[in-house]
């Protein structure tokens, strides 16, 4: 085989290799921008919404002592909006909800999440004011949002 | 523990504490530093006294300039230490959805509306 032939095979190799690299990079980087904008689009219509599901936490909390399922349904609806914002944010913010996330229902057994109803009166009002810190950091979030 | 991390475990305890009814609010005139002087108003002060402290949580609506002669007015909320004298010590604005839990919370205490609605939907 000529030489010329071989090095034009070796060129045709690396060329593959970069552009594996570059498309991988775009990949990469069209999702932050897609996760940006659904941040933008999203953001701000669930932290409305959290707000206003931690206000129910700490309404449904002052009536623990007569019956508490009603604050365990708050807590339900809060992590859902959470688990629903979760994958649009940058992961300092991630984290943040996963660790609340992990707190809220903390793992048994490795694997199994205990469930809400074991929750304790005193456990639950610690859960309310890192919800009410978490919420602060997601509403600052979305103003930041605002010059992505 | 930092200082924002107790605040917002001062606020929680008491919303606990006003829900117990151990903590009674009242409607004051609000400390002359957070009214006089400066770009900002207080409509509503509310104050209570917990563990020997006056405790005061407040509306606040605050001018923001765009330009010289052009402004537009915010809505917080804040809560502050106030000493015998009517001084405030100190103060948080810090946004969050605790304190404004709390200030619902304590004027819904003060102002007495459930026994007003009671009292109104009564024979």
């Amino acid at each position: 085989m000529p030489e010329w032939l071989t090095d034009l095979n070796k060129i045709g190799s690396i060329s593959s290799i970069l552009g594996l690299i570059v498309t991988i990079f775009i990949f990469v980087e069209a999702r932050k921008i897609r996760n940006s904008f659904l941040r933008r689009a999203r953001l701000p219509e669930i932290n409305k919404e959290l707000a206003k599901a931690t206000s129910n936490v700490s309404d449904q909390l002052k009536n623990w002592g007569e019956d508490k399922t009603p604050a365990l349904e708050a807590f339900s609806n809060v992590k859902a909006l959470l688990e629903n914002i979760k994958p649009k944010l940058p992961s300092e913010e991630k984290n943040k909800v996963k660790d609340y996330l992990s707190r809220l229902q903390p793992k048994k057994y490795l694997f199994v999440n205990t469930s809400l109803a074991e929750l304790g009166e005193d456990s639950a009002w610690e859960l309310y004011t890192e919800l009410s810190g978490l919420v602060t950091s997601l509403q600052q979030l979305a103003k930041d949002s605002k010059w992505d | 523990m930092s200082t924002e991390n107790k605040t917002a475990q001062l606020i929680t305890k008491l919303i606990r504490e006003t829900a117990k009814g151990n903590v009674q609010w009242e409607v004051e005139d609000a400390p002359r530093s957070l009214n006089s002087e400066t770009e900002q108003s207080v409509p509503l002060y509310l104050q209570a006294e917990y563990k020997g402290k006056l405790l005061g949580v407040y509306d606040l609506r605050s001018k923001h300039f765009t330009d010289v002669d052009e402004y537009y007015w915010s809505e917080s909320i804040g809560f502050c230490i106030v000493d015998s004298r009517g001084r405030v010590v100190w103060e948080s604005n810090d946004p969050s959805p605790a304190l404004l839990d709390l200030f619902n919370t304590a004027r819904e205490q003060a102002s007495g509306i459930d026994d007003i609605l009671d009292d109104l939907l009564g024979d």
